[in-house]
């Protein structure tokens, strides 16, 4: 009966009911929004990283991946140390930092260089040509968009120097890589041109040979489960370096995202502020005009609770009506909304701010049914202190 | 030509005059320094110098030599000593002072006047030990919200003797004597053909923005979605307001009120309405900002602001408000405007 009255009570007035549904639609659709973009990016980190397929990752001491261009020297040392552990599947060296390339003849551009070697390259995504071999040091993968600028393809040379002389206006001591081929770098920003060379030519151009520096080892476990176990061991070990698994590296990034937590934890709440005052209010003035029905209601004999609980329901009915509405328009803005975010230059193109995941759709709908229940309660706690035959009494004489 | 100028004393906000600007990440111990290889030679040498002068005396009491031998000990002594002391009396060469953030100097416990190792290298291979001679707090910087950096600022020279890379910045930072000319003086620099990039403040201000021009424009869409969701409720309050009064309009307009009056009526209602919900939301706002604030600074140890209420602000939502309170009433008004009279006072 409870239902039927509810639904009897929300669709006698259509209009109001449609621009309740909308209204809490809205609000529901920013709240989804905010669950998505609260950890948006670190679920999509997280997804790009399983995708990489690396479940530790071993930087300098005090730093993350790629954060500044510190390295660790005896790179290779470690890297031996470390795959000598029974835990570890694979381990695989990196250098990355900064260099100029050019090609015979043209001016010199700043780039980004990876040195990995083959075949546990997983930074990138060959486009066209062939990866890295270990067979032919002097070859080369550049980004398309590096390859683009630069006005070069597959087997053209390519000169790569650390250094460029302001003075002489070429690059200090070039080496010379044929384009071997092109590639999407994962986590390349919108305006930065990387290359690929294998780790010991990376250290050649980085001057970092001498020394074995190197910027990051990216580890392969055996068992996913002993990340955190391989990742504290790594850390005593070895003093002069960090180990993050990747639930480390994501909480350590999380706490880098604070604008979009501090933003999504104020707008939701504003959002659920706005749903709760919108179903609040509808219902309380609905309830308003249908004071003498309810006071019928209860010289019918129905039980104070009853009446309540319908109060109650008609307001979650509310949300039930808006969710479509609310899931619907949350994924259109945050289409939108992530378009915007990732036109900023700092952000890795293979990463979007706004994810829907189980657990942002979960915390909507709950936070939604939360709000509608509120929402109910001063209603709820008017309809408890009616009283019957004044409210008739008054009800026939106006 | 060298390409620094010869060492100052840092200061906190050294802003004036050429300057080149050297940046890389070092380490440095999370401790407070031990002391340096000098420090422990120094020592080593006066306690040495102690012990030979106690050691002379019972050497004369219990040791009966020839005076040669005696004189070749004596002579042996005193250049001992005299080469001791002469060490031990140097003055020790002052340590390179540099700065640091308040946060790094949290995080290594050291105050002004300590001694810290920093070094290129993780290992601290190849680190120098520096005195800290001062400890600041950075201008607020959006970019450094929540990385939690730790800085510290080294004279040049010591910089790039730390990095062993003589004579190399990463940039120059002119003041030019007519600020007007940078434009002209950044062009002639970029054709000189000496492989330097030259920016102007504005330049880089406009490039470094960018992202912030992002951010803006999110703002911008979210306050939009956020006008929508405003906007249904606002007219969905005015449709149950204007409900609830439509006896009382009807009651109106049969007793003889103009159209034209009832309808105005409706809109200055509309327009209170919307105007003491503008004022609550103000009251709201100023209560978040004056909430998030210093929440957020405690958080996220920075001076930013991170939540403002300005009169622009103001004026535009109440301005919103306004215009959409108005069209939310005068919508209904019309559609009420339209019925059944008799209709709607229930005949």
């Amino acid at each position: 009966m409870i239902g039927f009255l509810a639904r009897k009570g929300l669709f006698r007035h259509r209009t109001r009911t449609l621009l309740a549904v909308l209204g809490v639609g809205i609000s529901g659709a920013l709240l989804l929004d905010m669950q998505m973009l609260s950890r948006g990016l670190q679920v999509s980190l997280q997804r790009v990283l399983r995708d990489i397929g690396y479940e530790v990752r071993v930087t300098p001491r005090g730093t993350l991946p790629f954060e500044t261009e510190a390295s660790f020297a005896g790179g290779h040392a470690i890297a031996a140390a470390i795959a000598a552990d029974p835990r570890v599947e694979r381990v695989a060296p990196v250098l990355g930092g900064t260099a100029y390339a050019a090609r015979s003849g043209g001016s010199a551009q700043p780039v980004f260089i990876y040195g990995m070697d083959p075949p546990t390259e997983t930074l990138w995504r060959i486009t066209a040509g062939q990866s890295l071999d270990a067979a032919t040091p002097a070859g080369a993968v550049l980004s398309v968009a590096l390859a683009r600028d630069l006005g070069i393809g597959l087997g053209d040379t390519l000169y790569v120097a650390r250094g460029f002389s302001a003075a002489l206006g070429m690059l200090e001591t070039p080496r010379a890589y044929t384009v071997r081929g092109l590639a999407d770098f994962r986590f390349d920003l919108r305006n930065q041109r990387s290359l690929a060379v294998l780790t010991r030519e990376a250290q050649t151009v980085r001057g970092a040979l001498e020394r074995d520096e190197l910027s990051m080892l990216v580890i392969a476990l055996h068992d996913r489960a002993t990340s955190d176990a391989v990742a504290v061991w790594i850390r005593d070990r070895f003093p002069q370096v960090e180990a993050y698994s990747v639930r480390e590296m994501l909480d350590a990034v999380q706490g880098q995202l604070a604008y979009f937590n501090l933003f999504s934890l104020v707008l939701g709440g504003v959002s659920l502020v706005v749903c709760v005052l919108l179903v609040g209010t509808i219902i309380t003035l609905s309830l308003g005009e249908r004071i003498g029905e309810m006071a019928i209601l209860r010289a019918l004999g129905v039980r104070r609770r009853r009446i309540v609980g319908l109060v109650m329901v008609e307001g979650l009915l509310l949300v039930v009506l808006s969710l479509p509405v609310a899931f619907g328009a949350g994924r259109v803005i945050a289409f939108w909304l992530d378009g915007i975010l990732r036109q900023a230059p700092s952000i890795p193109s293979d990463l979007h701010f706004f994810v829907l995941t189980a657990r942002a759709a979960g915390r909507t709908l709950l936070l939604l049914f939360v709000a509608g229940a509120l929402a109910g309660v001063y209603p709820a706690w008017l309809v408890s202190r009616l009283r019957i035959a004044t409210t008739l009494h008054r009800e026939v004489m106006g | 030509m060298p390409l620094h100028t010869p060492r100052a004393p840092l200061t906190t906000c050294d802003r004036s005059g050429p300057r080149c600007v050297g940046r890389r990440t070092l380490p440095v111990p999370r401790r407070r320094a031990a002391p340096t290889p000098r420090a422990l030679l120094c020592t080593h040498i006066v306690a040495s110098l102690g012990g030979m002068k106690t050691a002379t005396p019972r050497t004369e009491q219990k040791i009966v030599r020839p005076a040669l031998f005696m004189a070749w000990v004596c002579a042996l002594l005193a250049c001992s000593a005299t080469t001791a002391l002469a060490v031990a009396v140097e003055p020790a060469a002052p340590l390179p002072e540099f700065m640091l953030t308040d946060r790094t100097a949290r995080a290594l416990g050291v105050v002004a006047g300590d001694t810290v190792d920093v070094s290129p290298d993780a290992a601290m291979r190849g680190g120098r030990a520096f005195r800290v001679a001062a400890v600041y707090r950075p201008h607020a910087d959006p970019y450094e919200v929540g990385f939690g950096r730790r800085a510290v600022r080294l004279h040049l020279p010591d910089l790039e003797s730390l990095l062993g890379s003589n004579d190399r910045v990463d940039r120059f930072v002119l003041k030019l004597r007519d600020p007007s000319q940078s434009d002209a003086l950044a062009a002639d620099v970029d054709a000189a053909g000496l492989g330097l990039r030259a920016y102007t403040s504005g330049d880089l201000a406009r490039r470094s923005s960018s992202t912030f021009v992002v951010v803006s424009q999110f703002h911008k869409a979210i306050g939009f979605v956020s006008l929508l969701a405003g906007l249904v409720f606002l007219v969905a309050l005015m449709v149950l307001k204007f409900e609830a009064m439509r006896r009382e309009l009807a009651t109106l307009r049969l007793i003889g009120i103009a159209r034209r009056t009832l309808l105005g009526t409706v809109v200055t209602i509309a327009a209170a309405v919307a105007v003491l919900g503008s004022a609550v939301g103000v009251g709201l706002g100023a209560l978040a900002v004056s909430i998030i604030n210093p929440l957020a600074r405690h958080r996220y140890d920075s001076d930013l602001v991170f939540a403002r209420l300005d009169w622009g602000v103001v004026a535009l939502a109440v301005a919103l408000s306004l215009l959409l309170g108005v069209l939310a009433g005068l919508l209904v008004a019309l559609r009420h405007a339209r019925g059944d009279v008799l209709g709607q006072i229930g005949r």
